[in-house]
């Protein structure tokens, strides 16, 4: 294990203000037509050893904010701050080739498709060893070990059946297992995860949650989980924000959010969650249209066209700041 | 009023492999009557989907139907001709499949295929048939102007609409949905959980739908039919099969589902895997993974259990009448 730095006051993950835009249209020596707003404006921290929940729809910005976090993408403009291991925030946009590589030791992502993240032609055991090889950690030996120690950790046991398999030779559970445990072999500070579970049958989907959750405690990574479930949000997160078009509307605890959503677009994105329980069934709260892409965007609220409590205030003034409310919410509406 | 239109009896299908025959359905009895829709759910290879596709009759090349009935409207489909059975797909049963980019031919307008669909099946002229595809684009909700558009200009919901709209095109009694929204946001399936509920019992359809997720099955049915191993081992109405289910199984899969609103129940693993199709166990298949498990349970296969109305396969049920 690595020395554990002084708990102190600077934050595992802090991103101010960070803005990604996608140009589209435009040709050859011709500046671009209209820019998509993927990411715009986004603020949050999450302190070390928590996790944060990014829950919004399809193209609301949560899978590029994330990617930014492990420097997969840079930011159009903003800063994200990491704490390094002397427990120092380091701008990510400092980072040089070295440096980068360094900062990869300590943050990895797991992905949503484990059909699609594995190399069909690689055993578990080259799957799982490849960040070690990458980062030149250990001789073959000790990479081995390394490896099936973290495999009986993911519940990939017997460790001795499943080393030399191929992807298409386990289930989609297991696959998910070796996504797991390869992103956790390095031991990161911060583990980013892109919807796990989303791609898996409810039963299994339950068995990968509380292996992440166990990990978690285990290893004390600070999470970042993306997820357009609030029901899986709810058991993985501390905290949740919750975007729209490239924007966080809502940020608070999961618990108090569940219990009591204060921003329209919240409240209709947890009362769509279908509930099995017919009793514990809400009425739903209906918006209008689907999620428009966020191309050059009206100043107004993001959420105007569909939100159901829009008023002229909405449409005349910008979109709205995050402001706080009680109990530390945030909330980035008008009208509540 | 509560005639069968559908009627499964003792149906089982093979899929001849090189490992040998993997039993994928085994002797699934279900009725369904005019209006009525049941959920069926399941984990992956369970033989939800084989059993949608047998009802088809459009099984891959090495699956088999060993015995039953499937009877529609007082006719067994399995003693069709092809070409009789293929006068019944779409008008008398059709399906909405999951992944609605692949039913969709990419290079053709999608109002086209809806009209091709119906011209296929009835004898209309083709303005009857696209007056009839502008109708159903407004009855799965999506805007006129993107009939002339193709697969690839429509989102993944409006796609899925698409894809049930043609499914409605022929005006079918029975309509078998397999797992339509899973790769949908959440508000995108919910509206089109809506609409497809208010659809069917508007036009009185009878659906099978057909989900891994048991949360989507309350939402769209009133009663649930649970698939392990390939048999139907617990049916019943779902309010009662969730607050007293009878098959360990049905209440393991509902507590397995993370819940958004009451308190914050620990999730509830269901450790193991489900059996071999290649080599079902000699009693009950779920015995390997049972809570309750009993010596018998390895031994004998499970004994009906049935009270108002429901019922299941067990030797020792979670609850009794």
């Amino acid at each position: 294990m690595n020395a554990i730095p002084e708990p102190g006051q600077v934050p595992a993950v802090k991103a101010e203000h960070l803005r990604k835009l996608y140009p589209v249209g435009g040709a050859f020596l011709r500046a671009p037509r209209s820019f998509i707003h993927a990411v715009d404006d986004v603020s949050f921290t999450v302190e070390d050893g928590k996790s944060l929940g990014l829950v919004g729809e399809s193209g609301c910005g949560k899978t590029t904010t994330a990617k930014m976090v492990v420097k997969l993408i840079e930011p159009t403009s903003g800063e994200i701050q990491v704490r390094d291991s002397g427990g120092r925030a380091v701008s990510l946009s400092d980072l040089d080739g070295r440096a980068t590589k360094r900062f990869r030791r300590s943050a990895q992502m797991i992905y949503q498709d484990p059909y699609e993240s594995l190399n069909p032609r690689r055993t578990v055991l080259d799957t799982i060893a490849e960040p070690l090889v990458v980062q030149g950690m250990g001789t073959f030996a000790e990479r081995e070990e390394r490896v099936m120690s973290m495999m009986a950790q993911v519940g990939l046991t017997p460790v001795r059946n499943y080393l030399l398999r191929f992807p298409h030779e386990l289930s989609g559970g297991q696959r998910q297992r070796v996504a797991i445990a390869r992103a956790l072999i390095l031991a990161p500070k911060i583990v980013v995860a892109d919807e796990p579970t989303s791609m898996l049958d409810v039963s299994v989907r339950s068995n990968i949650i509380q292996l992440m959750l166990d990990m978690r405690d285990r290893l004390g990574a600070t999470y970042l989980y993306i997820t357009h479930d609030v029901a899986v949000a709810r058991y993985m997160c501390d905290q949740i924000a919750v975007m729209y078009l490239g924007k966080i509307v809502e940020m608070g605890s999961t618990e108090e959010i569940l219990r009591d959503p204060v921003h329209p677009y919240t409240q209709a994105l947890i009362s769509a969650v279908p509930v099995p329980d017919p009793e514990q069934r809400k009425s739903s709260i209906a918006v209008k249209g689907g999620v428009a892409r966020p191309i050059d965007p009206l100043p107004r609220c993001r959420f105007y066209d569909r939100c159901p409590a829009a008023t002229s205030v909405c449409e005349e003034s910008d979109h709205p700041s995050l402001s706080a409310r009680n109990g530390g919410r945030m909330v980035a509406c008008y009208n509540r | 009023m509560t005639r069968a239109v559908l009627e499964i009896e003792g149906l089982s299908v093979e899929y001849a492999t090189q490992k040998g025959r993997v039993h994928a359905v085994t002797d699934v009895n279900l009725e369904l009557a005019e209006g009525e829709s049941i959920g069926l759910v399941g984990e992956s290879g369970c033989g939800k989907t084989t059993l949608a596709l047998a009802l088809m009759r459009i099984l891959a090349d090495n699956g088999r139907i060993v015995s039953g009935r499937v009877v529609l409207d007082g006719e067994d489909l399995l003693q069709l001709s092809e070409p009789e059975m293929a006068k019944r797909r779409w008008r008398a049963i059709s399906m909405v499949f999951q992944s609605a980019m692949n039913c969709l031919n990419p290079v053709h307008r999608v109002a086209d295929q809806i009209v091709e669909a119906i011209m296929q099946h009835e004898d209309v002229s083709p303005r009857e048939a696209m007056d009839r595809t502008r109708s159903l684009f407004e009855v799965v909700g999506l805007d006129a102007s993107l009939l002339r558009r193709y697969p690839h200009e429509y989102s993944g919901g409006m796609r899925q609409r698409a894809v049930i709209a043609m499914a409605l095109a022929c005006n079918p009694k029975v309509i078998i949905a397999d797992e339509p929204t899973t790769a949908l946001d959440v508000l995108v399936q919910h509206r089109i959980l809506e609409q497809l509920t208010e659809i069917q019992s508007r036009r009185r359809m009878a659906m099978i739908y057909i989900s891994h997720d048991i949360a989507v099955i309350a939402q769209v049915s009133k009663s649930v039919g649970v698939m392990y191993a390939g048999r139907l081992v617990e049916r019943g109405p779902v309010r009662e099969t969730f607050k007293r289910p009878i098959h360990p199984y049905t209440e393991a899969l509902m507590d397995s589902v993370p819940s958004v609103g009451g308190e914050k129940r620990p999730l509830r693993l269901l450790g193991g895997d489900p059996p071999d199709l290649l080599n079902l166990p000699v009693g009950c298949a779920f015995a390997a993974r049972c809570p309750r498990v009993q010596a018998r349970c390895r031994s004998e296969a499970p004994p009906i259990v049935s009270y108002e109305g429901r019922w299941a396969y067990c030797w020792n049920p979670v609850n009794q009448p």
